[in-house]
C-alpha cells in the first residue's frame, strides 16, 4: 500500500484551497461527494418558463413542492431536482431552547461541496472585523498573500468604490455585474445624497466570484438566472471548477465517492479507513498528514466519532442573516430584466461598531410561488402585485458578527448522529437606523417585515474546533493541527474561532491555504 | 414523465375542489392538464397534502358555502408553523400554474400605470381580506 505525503479529505472550497498548494507533492484526495443526479435542460430561467416544460421547473418528483407543508423543509436554493445532491450528507437535527426540532439540515456529500449552490460572495476580513469578532489568534496579514492568490485564481468581480476598503483590498477586479434598474436607482440616489449629507452608510458593488468577462480561458457568466435550478454554470466560481482542473492536470491521486470513516495516528503516519461508496468496500489509505476539509458539521462529527465522544458538546456558530424587503416606489413598474444576478449591491453602516455587511438582492431567479407564503396578501393579489412591485424591490440580507455562545453547541447522540442546540441568537439591533437611511434614499420598509431564518439556515457553520495559541482539548493549533496531534489538521471553518459579519468562505480558504503552506515550510526545514 | 398521466379513479370531490379553488385564485376555469396534475399531486404527495380533520372541515365548508378561499387563507397562516391545508392547496395550484407554461395571473410585463394598478390591487386585496375575515368569523373558521 502506498504511503502518501498528504491525504486531503473533501473537495469543497477548503479542500480545493489546499489541493492547489499540495498537488505534485505525493497527495491523495478522498471525497465522498456525488455529482448532480439530474440536469436542468435550459440555458436560462426565461427560456425554461417559456418552454412550458413542467418537469424541468417542477422536478420529476415534485421537488418544487418540497416546502408545501413545512415552510422550512428544504432551503429554497437547494429545492430543485438538479441541486438536491448538494446537501445529501449526514442529517443533523437543530434544536432551539426546547426539545422540539427546529429544523433538519445535512452536511454536504457533493463534489465541490456546498459551493455548488453558494451565492459566490467572496470577501476578505479586515483587522477591524477580527477585532470586533474577537478570539482570533491571527492577524489579517497572515492571510493576505493567500487571499490574493485565491482571488487571482478565482477571478473576482467588484469595483473600487465606497465599499472597497470595507470589503478588503483586491487587485485586478473584474467589472461588476450589470445592475437591475432598481439597484441603479438606489446607487444614483446614494451618490447624490452623499454629496449633501449622507454620513451614515456606505454603498457599492459586491465582491463576487463571478466572471463578467472571459478569464484565464474560462467562459464568462451568462446571467441566466438559473441559480435556483442548477449548479456548475460557466462563470460562477465553485470548488468544482478547481477540482476539475486538478483532475485534468493529473498531479495527484483521486478517490472519488470514497468516504473517510475513521483514522488512527502513530509516530510516522496516519492510517485512514475509507469506504468505497460504489463497491461498499473499506480500504486503508496511509499518509504523513491528514487534512480534514469535510465542512464543519462532518469534520466535527468525524473527530468526535473517532474518539468515541458521544455526549461531549463542542461550540457551534452559525450566521443566520436578517432579511428585509426594501421597496422603491419610484421604481415600481420597471421592466423586470430577464438576465441578472441576484446579488446587486453591498452596504454597511459607517462607523458602526457592529460592522455588518448588508447584501442587496434582486428577487429574480426564483419561482414567484415560492414568495407567496412570505407575502401577507391573498394569493391572487400577491401575484398581481409582484409584476409591478419586483422592479422596485430589493431584499437586504444583513450579516452580523457571530461569536461562540455557551448554549449553542453541537454533539453526537448515542447513534452517532449530530445534534445542534442553538437557543441563543439575537435580533438585528440596527434595523430601525438602517430603514431610516434607506428612506432617505427612496426605499421604504417596516421593521415587522424583517425575518430571520432559523439557526442552521445561515450555512456559515464554524467554530467547533477553534484555533487557539494554546489549544485545549477539541481546539486546534494555529498551524491547523488538532490539539494533541502531530499529523491531523483541520482546514475548514470548524477552525475559525468566531465569524465577523461577512461571508466567511474566502477566509476559510485562505486559512486552509496558509495551513498547507506552513506544513510545506516545516517539511522543508526537517 | 412520472407526474403526468390521467387518474381516472380520482374522487369527484377533489376535482370539484380544484375547479373551485382555481377559479377563486385565477378567475378562470382550470385547464385539463392542470386539473390532472392537481389530482396526481394529491395521489403522490399524500403526506404533504393530507390535512387534520379540522382543516379538511374548513376547506369543505368554504366550498359548500361558496365562500372566498383566497380572502380567508391569509387569516389561517401561523408564523413558523406548518402551512394550513387551504394554504397548501392554493400554493399547489400556484406552483402547477407557474411551472406549466403560459401561467394565468403571472406576467413579467409591468402595467403601464404601475402605481395606480398597485393601489387598486392593494384595495382589492384589502377588500378580499375583509370579506375573508367576516366569512371566517361567521362560519367559525379561525
Ligand atoms: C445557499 C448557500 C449560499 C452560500 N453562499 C455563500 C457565499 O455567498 N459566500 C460564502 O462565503 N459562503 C457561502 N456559503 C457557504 C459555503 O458554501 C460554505 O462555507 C463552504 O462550501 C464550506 O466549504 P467546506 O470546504 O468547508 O465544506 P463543504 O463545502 O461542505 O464541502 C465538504 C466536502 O467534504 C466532502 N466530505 C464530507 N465528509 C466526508 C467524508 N467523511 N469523507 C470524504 N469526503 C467527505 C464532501 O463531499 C464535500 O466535497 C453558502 C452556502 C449555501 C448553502
Amino acid at each position: 500500500m502506498d504511503l502518501f505525503n498528504f491525504l486531503i479529505v473533501g473537495s469543497g472550497p477548503s479542500g480545493m484551497a489546499v489541493a492547489r498548494i499540495l498537488e505534485k507533492r505525493g497527495t491523495c484526495l478522498v471525497d465522498a461527494g456525488d455529482l448532480p443526479q439530474a440536469q436542468f435542460p435550459y440555458a436560462s430561467l426565461t427560456e425554461a418558463a417559456a418552454s412550458g416544460d413542467f418537469s424541468a421547473l417542477m422536478g420529476e418528483h415534485w421537488e418544487a413542492l418540497a416546502n408545501i407543508r413545512d415552510p422550512h423543509a428544504v432551503h429554497t436554493k437547494m429545492k430543485s431536482q438538479a441541486l438536491r445532491f448538494i446537501a445529501s450528507g449526514e442529517p443533523v437535527e437543530v434544536y432551539g431552547d426546547s426539545e422540539t426540532i427546529l429544523l433538519k439540515v445535512a452536511g454536504s456529500y457533493a463534489a465541490g461541496g456546498m459551493s455548488n449552490t453558494w451565492g459566490a460572495q467572496l470577501v476578505r476580513y479586515t483587522d477591524a472585523d477580527l477585532d470586533k469578532a474577537g478570539d482570533w489568534p491571527l492577524e489579517v496579514s497572515a492571510l493576505s498573500p493567500y487571499y490574493a492568490d485565491l482571488e487571482e485564481h478565482i477571478g473576482i468581480a467588484g469595483a473600487v468604490d465606497d465599499m472597497y476598503d470595507f470589503l478588503g483590498e483586491v487587485h485586478g477586479l473584474l467589472s461588476p455585474p450589470p445592475l437591475v434598474p432598481c439597484a441603479q436607482y438606489l446607487l444614483a440616489r446614494y451618490e447624490s445624497a452623499k454629496k449633501t449629507a449622507l454620513e451614515s452608510m456606505l454603498l457599492g458593488r459586491p465582491r463576487l466570484g463571478l466572471l463578467t468577462t472571459k478569464y484565464k480561458g474560462y467562459e464568462p457568466y451568462k446571467f441566466c438566472e438559473t441559480e435556483f435550478f442548477t449548479s456548475g454554470q460557466s462563470g460562477i466560481y465553485t470548488a468544482k471548477r478547481t477540482l476539475d482542473d486538478l483532475r485534468q492536470k493529473n498531479n495527484m491521486v483521486f478517490y472519488e465517492r470514497h468516504k473517510l470513516l475513521s483514522y488512527t495516528e502513530n509516530e510516522d503516519h496516519v492510517a485512514a479507513t475509507v469506504l468505497d461508496c460504489k463497491r461498499n468496500e473499506k480500504i486503508t489509505i496511509k499518509a504523513h498528514h491528514l487534512l480534514l476539509g469535510c465542512g464543519t458539521l462532518h469534520t466535527a462529527r468525524l473527530v468526535l466519532l473517532n474518539r468515541g465522544e458521544t455526549g461531549r458538546t463542542l461550540p457551534f456558530i452559525d450566521h443566520p442573516p436578517t432579511l428585509v424587503p426594501i421597496f422603491f416606489p419610484r421604481m415600481f413598474g420597471s421592466i423586470l430584466p430577464s438576465r441578472s444576478f441576484p446579488v446587486q449591491l453591498a452596504a454597511t453602516l459607517k462607523e458602526s461598531p457592529t460592522r455588518e455587511l448588508i447584501s442587496l438582492y434582486y428577487p429574480g431567479a426564483v419561482l414567484w410561488s415560492d414568495l407567496l407564503p412570505e407575502t401577507p396578501l391573498p394569493v391572487s393579489s400577491a401575484l398581481r402585485l409582484f409584476k409591478n412591485m419586483f422592479g422596485g424591490m430589493l431584499v437586504a440580507q444583513i450579516w452580523e458578527t457571530s461569536t461562540p455562545q455557551k448554549a449553542n453547541v453541537l454533539e453526537l447522540d448515542d447513534s452517532g448522529a449530530l445534534r445542534i442546540r442553538y437557543p441563543d441568537y439575537n435580533k438585528y439591533t440596527n434595523l430601525k437606523k438602517l430603514l431610516k437611511i434607506f428612506r432617505r434614499l427612496g426605499g421604504w420598509s417596516l421593521q415587522r417585515f424583517a425575518s430571520m431564518p432559523m439557526p442552521g439556515r445561515g450555512f456559515h457553520y464554524a467554530g467547533s474546533l477553534p484555533m487557539k495559541d494554546a489549544p485545549e482539548p477539541y481546539q486546534t493549533h494555529t498551524d491547523g493541527r488538532l490539539w494533541d496531534s502531530r499529523r491531523v489538521y483541520i482546514i475548514d471553518a470548524a477552525a475559525l474561532p468566531s465569524l465577523p459579519a461577512k461571508n466567511h468562505s474566502l477566509t476559510m480558504m485562505a486559512n486552509a491555504a496558509r495551513i498547507a503552506d506552513r506544513i510545506l515550510q516545516c517539511e522543508c526545514s526537517y | 414523465m412520472k407526474i403526468d398521466g390521467s387518474l381516472p379513479g380520482a374522487p369527484d370531490e377533489l376535482r370539484k375542489e380544484a375547479v373551485f379553488l382555481y377559479k377563486a385564485a385565477f378567475n378562470k376555469s382550470i385547464p385539463d392538464t392542470l386539473l390532472e396534475r392537481y389530482l396526481r399531486a394529491h395521489a403522490d404527495l399524500t403526506k404533504q397534502l393530507e390535512g387534520a380533520p379540522f382543516e379538511l372541515q374548513i376547506v369543505k365548508t368554504i366550498i359548500e358555502k361558496n365562500l372566498d378561499p383566497v380572502g380567508i387563507e391569509p387569516w389561517l397562516r401561523k408564523k413558523g408553523r406548518q402551512h394550513h391545508l387551504l394554504t397548501r392547496k392554493l400554493l399547489l395550484l400556484s406552483f402547477l400554474n407557474e411551472c406549466g407554461g403560459n401561467p394565468a395571473g403571472i406576467s413579467r410585463s409591468p402595467d403601464r400605470f404601475a402605481l395606480p394598478c398597485m393601489a387598486l390591487t392593494v384595495c382589492a386585496a384589502a377588500l378580499a381580506l375583509l370579506r375573508g375575515r367576516i366569512q371566517a368569523a361567521r362560519y367559525g373558521l379561525v
